[in-house]
């Protein structure tokens, strides 16, 4: 067992060092040099054209340390990764993108993860009742509903609902995470401010989510409920709801909820679309802002951290899983 | 006596590779036997699963190599064979599967799996002598081609495919056949006509036969002798009526009298025995199941012993009665 | 032997999703393809209409803040959008077979690199790797962004196509192809790869919808071509616009409506496609299945009438433990309806052992779950009764029935099965019964009957903290065992309860039932294709042929005399141990239930076989009197039920003969196949 998660924890080294290697190299093996870019594009918006961008530039390599060899850089970069520092935001110096990254990503864990746990729960209770045979006509035609509903990427749905609850019904703010105009303290108003911004991002994912997880519970418990066990467990005499609960989907939770598990590794990266279209202050505001201003710093940082996020996840599913799965946990 | 078909001192262990002790599973542990040149013969490998009998028939045909010791076919070590020389054995050692649904390839129509070898071994010329030595194979075996050539796998049933099987071996013109566990997976009614293919290819075309089963009736019907294997290892070998209708090894006593025979007045004797842990044995591996096990037996591997002529028993129960000089247990086998 | 098919799939599984599917992606490409050949394109650059105008009859989606005619643009941008997801799809699908191929045929470190890297690829969040390189291109090239995409997505599908060469490795056909002198590369692109189309297909499904969602949400955020109109820009430009905040609905629904049809389109083409390969997803057959369920509502209605008029006899001795009656229990196929069991009759006394054996195609199988009333969809009982006790299963309801199973009727299912659950211990899976039945005792002393139950079988106590996985085949059966008698039930059913066991294994096994039986004296139906273990356990033996019935009577007297042509032919072709004989077996094929002969099934491949056989079913009667068992005369009457019912046959050479003529030989010659004469 030991054994076990060593080898996993091996593996989950090589995948950092292998992914974070890849962030680094990706960008640097394309032409052009960011820090100008990003300088024209700055100076561009302030309006200060004059300025000499090569002098401006020189100044920012030194600075960063891009003047230095490739493999120079690598290393400060691995030493750099350690301490999780990324440097400064190109945008809004001095502020480190560490400090963007750290404010952001409260707004997006708290949000998504609700989400997808919402979603997860309702969607796997569907799906579980859906893949019963014996459940009533009106839930199984939710099937196609539910087939269209998670076939369609939901920031989609998210334009759909700003314009109809957010324009045309005026219910709901359109987009922010709270009013801006508030001052953000522990108390209610804010808290319940807080909730009114997210219901509508929250409903896009979910709904999505919905669909995806009732569909694949769905099929899962429609194997499941194929195997002999479960034969074996009805000759016995055991009532439905027995059976569906500890024979069916007790065996149907361990794909689900490795999936779940894979969902929250991937949980930075998948929220990307849906605040910048909510102008959600998540990680994914801060990625998009980046892309506009050229930010590469900020961006390259987020994507590391999404990495790390990523494959903490993978890494503690496999551990985990022999928890719950006694096929694995227990040798012959 | 020259030999075809020798297997010397041959081991395989399985999961050895840096993992922990006790998933390395010893399949065949230092087996020596041949088969004879001079003439075709049908010789059984039975046990039951676990035994290594399958896996002793892979290392026999090459498909496998062994960990230790060597596989010769007509003098030759297949390890040092070359290419070509590879072709020819692939050719003359010809294996018949146990499962007839996995056996063909669900892509394609079942004159696929004959028109290969014809195509890869060279056997035909033109594609009319390719379909007329098809035609002659299958006759040979009881089909009937306009029944079954065009056909996918699908389309036929678990007989027909095996027997098409049969067809399949005798047309690559082998010398030897191995047939794992051809008629476990087929319906009662059909299990004698396969079987009796099997005894055509050897009767009428001189191929020997390796017959890998855990049927000892279906063993006792068509082959001359017989190899009992237990735990990787032989423990018994000779002729089918000395072995199965007189056994000596303890562990061939316990398989003949489990055997459910259909007729009322051959009743299951003995007693019922509790499933058991069982203790770990240096010497003779069935020690922790023998009801007769000896001080002995728990320390120390017995030799070949030769009570009867035509038949040789691993077990100290024998050990009065004179040895067997090589290790080759095959030497015992009635011609 | 007929055939249904000449094709490399089985059936036709065609589904609505499936031609749903086919349908929209097929008119949206048409779309994306004619379109711009049909409409004016200048009408989609920037400028080149007025801005900002509602719907109307000359802009039928309106126009943009640009200038753009909307509807124009997008018939314009449905062709690059579909181009990339395609492109990134072909990318994505081909090194994802490529390495799947390389990872499962190869093994070894090729395997152990390729899935290394898969798993990298599968903590990278695509979208923001994407993001990293494309950010720094100014005009990115589609056909860039459509490789990246296809490169960093390759891995769902190389672990698919890995895991499906893995499977057909161990399938024997590969060690075929290669004993007929295949080499291994041929083997790969020969045997394998042909294989893998189904799985190809659908991957590239999938794959197109990834390349396509990925791209297009690079677009969204500004990452896109901003040039060349998409679907994706449009949702861009609308937004940088505030087209939704300022109303204008026309400019950003359009877009998202088309894209929303694309995904549909592809979702149910990938759901049809997975239906029509994968054997074994159900597929709804709808309408059939509704007549079924009427027939079997009719079924039961009318022996609902017969009920109150038939005398039921509550004691055992004359009904017996267990009474079948007609039984019929169809099952759908896509070709057809298959009359599994037909019109089965039989009485089983309290304590009796009776063997059904049966071959492939008997229906033996189909027969243990309908007496249990476990019969599942695509199987419906048609038709008959089954009276345990005198009380119709068939009838009562949902709860008596369940109350009945485990505690009067057992279940000792096929060794070769998994009957535990595999995820809960045994101790759990032995004391479900006793609560779901009512026994009400402390958590003690359920324990104690757990080892008592356990002890019975010859298992150790701590058997029941382990976990099925842990015991060996033999424990397990011995476990269902357990279950089973843990109640002292009056039947137990016990399906091939030995058939994947080893003989000595089997052999104690059945000792053990044996002993269990007697104790009990509970009356055991022992279902099998082994005739030799049959006659070591039962006292009395029914032989199924095609669903039917086609002897019954005492073990010791069928095997001695057996009176069917199919019974005798079968122990005759029996290899024994009183010496070598000549072997033959029966000759011809075993029935196809699709296809069965006209009147007798066995006819075909029968030595006495008459012209009345191939026209007249034979019914199941004693041999002497002709009498026929299924009626209800009075129980007691000469050539009543239970005098005449020891001893039965289903065969046209009854009662005019008294035993089996003499078989002189069994040429093929005489027996014909099952040619289109002797069929329906």
């Amino acid at each position: 067992m030991l054994k076990y998660i060593g080898q996993r924890f091996l593996q989950f080294l090589l995948i950092i060092f292998i992914a974070n290697s890849l962030t680094f190299l990706l960008p640097r093996i394309i032409p052009g040099d960011p820090i100008q870019e990003a300088l024209t594009a700055k100076a561009a918006t302030a309006g200060r054209a004059n300025v000499d961008i090569q002098a401006w530039a020189a100044t920012y390599n030194a600075k960063f340390g891009l003047d230095q060899p490739l493999w120079r850089q690598y290393i400060n970069y691995w030493f750099d990764m350690f301490r999780l520092d990324f440097g400064y935001s190109l945008n809004d110096y001095p502020a480190t993108v560490m400090s963007k990254i750290q404010a952001a990503i409260p707004w997006t864990l708290g949000f998504m993860s609700v989400a997808i746990l919402l979603a997860f729960i309702v969607g796997s209770a569907l799906g579980a009742l859906l893949a019963w045979p014996n459940s009533p006509g009106w839930i199984q035609g939710m099937v196609p509903i539910l087939m269209i509903i998670s076939a369609i990427p939901f920031y989609l749905f998210g334009l759909a609902l700003i314009w109809i609850f957010g324009v045309k019904w005026r219910l709901l703010p359109t987009g922010g995470a709270y009013d801006p105009t508030l001052i953000l303290r522990w108390d209610w108003k804010t808290t319940a401010n807080i909730l009114q911004h997210a219901i509508l991002p929250a409903t896009a994912l979910v709904l999505f989510g919905v669909g995806s997880w009732a569909l694949s519970m769905r099929a899962t418990m429609i194997t499941i409920l194929g195997e002999d066990y479960i034969t074996f467990a009805q000759s016995k005499g055991l009532p439905d709801r027995d059976i569906f609960l500890r024979y069916g989907v007790r065996n149907a939770l361990l794909p689900q909820v490795t999936g779940l598990a894979i969902s929250f590794g991937l949980i930075l990266g998948s929220g990307v679309l849906i605040e910048s279209i909510f102008t959600y202050p998540g990680i994914g505001s801060l990625i998009y802002g980046a892309i506009n201003s050229k930010d590469y710093f900020v961006i390259n940082g987020t994507v590391a951290i999404m990495v790390l996020c990523a494959a903490s996840a993978l890494l503690i599913v496999d551990i985990l899983y022999p928890l719950i799965d006694p096929r694995i946990r227990y040798d012959k | 006596m020259a030999k075809l078909l020798t297997v010397q001192n041959v081991s395989k262990i399985f999961g050895g590779e840096g993992l922990r002790k006790k998933d390395v599973t010893v399949a065949v542990d230092d087996v020596t036997f041949s088969i004879a040149d001079d003439r075709p013969s049908i010789t059984a490998i039975a046990g039951e699963s676990g035994s290594g009998k399958t896996t002793l028939a892979l290392l026999m045909m090459g498909q496998i190599s062994p960990n230790s010791g060597q596989v010769m076919y007509r003098g030759k070590d297949l390890a040092q064979m070359t290419r070509d020389e590879k072709i020819i054995l692939t050719r003359e050692l010809q294996p018949i599967y146990q499962d007839p649904y996995a056996a063909y390839n669900p892509f394609y129509r079942v004159d696929h799996v004959l028109q290969m070898p014809i195509k890869r071994f060279g056997l035909a010329k033109t594609k009319e002598e390719s379909r007329l030595l098809i035609e002659e194979a299958m006759e040979k075996v009881g089909l009937r081609p306009a029944e079954t050539l065009g056909r996918f796998p699908h389309q036929l049933s678990g007989g027909q495919k095996q027997r098409l099987m049969v067809a399949r071996a005798l047309l690559c013109q082998p010398k030897v056949v191995m047939a794992d566990e051809p008629v476990s997976m087929v319906d009662a009614s059909l299990r004698a006509t396969i079987l009796s293919s099997l005894q055509k290819l050897n009767q009428d075309f001189g191929i020997s036969i390796l017959y890998i089963t855990h049927d000892l009736t279906t063993a006792y019907q068509i082959s001359e002798n017989i190899l009992i294997m237990y735990a990787g290892s032989v423990v018994e070998a000779g002729s089918v009526e000395q072995v199965i209708r007189n056994p000596k090894h303890p562990y061939t006593q316990l398989l003949v009298s489990s055997i459910p025979l259909p007729d009322k007045n051959k009743r299951w004797g003995g007693v019922e025995v509790e499933e058991t842990q069982s203790r770990k044995s240096s010497g003779c591996k069935f020690a922790p199941r023998c009801p007769v096990a000896m001080q002995e037996c728990w320390s120390q591997h017995p030799a070949f012993y030769l009570p009867d002529e035509g038949r040789a028993v691993a077990c100290f129960l024998y050990e009065d009665q004179p040895t067997l000089d090589s290790p080759d247990v095959s030497q015992v086998f009635l011609t | 032997m007929a055939v249904a098919n000449n094709r490399w799939f089985k059936n036709t599984r065609v589904t609505p999703s499936l031609i749903f599917g086919i349908l929209l992606i097929t008119f949206i490409v048409l779309v994306g393809i004619l379109g711009p050949m049909l409409i004016d394109v200048k009408m989609a650059r920037v400028g080149a209409v007025k801005p900002n105008l509602a719907p109307s009859v000359e802009s039928y989606f309106g126009t943009d803040s640009q200038g753009r005619d909307v509807f124009t643009t997008l018939i314009m941008a449905i062709s690059p959008t579909l181009r990339v997801g395609v492109i990134s799809g072909l990318v994505s699908v081909m090194l994802g077979l490529a390495l799947g191929l390389l990872s499962g045929f190869f093994g070894g470190w090729p395997d152990a690199i390729i899935r290394t890297f898969s798993d990298v690829l599968m903590a990278v969040p695509t979208l923001a790797f994407t993001i990293l390189v494309v950010s720094r291109m100014d005009r990115p090239n589609i056909i860039v962004v459509a490789l990246i995409v296809g490169l960093l997505t390759w891995a769902g599908t190389a672990r698919g196509i890995r895991s499906q060469v893995l499977t057909i490795r161990e399938r024997s056909y590969t060690a075929v192809a290669r004993a007929n002198g295949e080499s291994e590369v041929e083997v790969l692109f020969r045997e394998v790869m042909p294989n893998l189309l189904p799985l190809m297909m659908a991957s590239f499904i999938g794959a197109i919808t990834a390349g396509i969602g990925v791209v297009m949400a690079l677009e969204v955020l500004g990452l896109g071509n901003n040039v060349i109109p998409t679907l994706g820009m449009m949702i861009f430009w609308s937004q940088r616009f505030s087209s939704v905040l300022r109303g204008m609905w026309w400019w950003w629904s359009p877009p998202i409506v088309t894209i929303a049809a694309i995904f549909i389109g592809l979702f149910f083409l990938s759901w049809g496609l997975d239906r029509f390969i994968n054997p074994n997803i159900p597929v709804n057959l709808g309408r059939r299945r509704r007549l079924l369920k009427a027939e079997q509502m009719k079924a039961a209605a009318s022996a609902q009438s017969t009920l109150a008029t038939t005398q039921q006899a509550p004691d055992s001795q004359q009904t017996g433990v267990l009474q079948v009656k007609n039984l019929k229990v169809v099952y759908e196929t896509a070709r057809g309806v298959v009359k599994a069991v037909d019109d089965v009759s039989f009485t089983l006394q309290p304590g009796e052992r009776m063997g059904l054996i049966g071959e492939s195609g008997s229906g033996k199988t189909t027969m243990v779950t309908a007496l249990m009333r476990l019969t599942r969809p695509p199987a419906y009982i048609a038709d008959g009764q089954v009276l345990l006790d005198g009380k119709d299963l068939f009838l009562i309801s949902d709860e008596e029935l369940r109350k009945l199973r485990l505690k009067d009727i057992a279940l000792m299912p096929q060794a070769a099965m998994n009957s535990l659950n595999p995820v809960i211990r045994v101790r759990p899976q032995i004391k479900d019964g006793f609560r779901v039945h009512g026994i009400k005792l402390s958590d003690k002393a359920l324990d104690e009957k757990v080892t008592e139950v356990l002890r019975k079988v010859g298992l150790r106590p701590e058997v029941a903290n382990r976990f099925p996985h842990q015991l060996s085949g033999g424990m397990k059966q011995r476990v269902a065992m357990a279950i089973a008698i843990s109640l002292s039930p009056k039947l137990i059913i016990a399906d091939e309860p030995t058939s994947a066991l080893d003989v000595v294994v089997q052999k104690q096994v059945m000792l053990t039932l044996s002993r269990l039986q007697q104790e009990l004296n509970a009356a055991v139906l022992l279902i099998g294709h082994d005739m030799g273990l049959i006659t070591q356990f039962a006292d009395s033996i029914g032989v199924l042929y095609a669903g039917k019935l086609v002897e019954r009577g005492r073990v010791a007297d069928v095997l001695g005399n057996p009176l069917h042509p199919y019974t005798r032919l079968l122990i005759d072709s029996l290899p024994n141990l009183e010496g070598k004989k000549e072997l033959f077996g029966i000759p011809g094929l075993p029935p196809e239930l699709l296809h069965l002969p006209t009147g007798c099934a066995f006819h075909p491949r029968c030595p006495f076989a008459m012209e009345r056989c191939r026209q007249e079913i034979p019914t199941i009667q004693s041999p002497t009197t002709g009498f026929d068992v299924s009626s209800t005369r009075a129980p007691g009457a000469p050539g009543s039920p239970k005098s005449a019912e020891r001893r039965q046959v289903a065969c046209h050479l009854y009662p005019q003969n008294s035993r089996l003529p003499e078989i002189k030989s069994v040429t093929t010659s005489m027996l014909t196949y099952a040619t289109s004469e002797n069929q329906q």
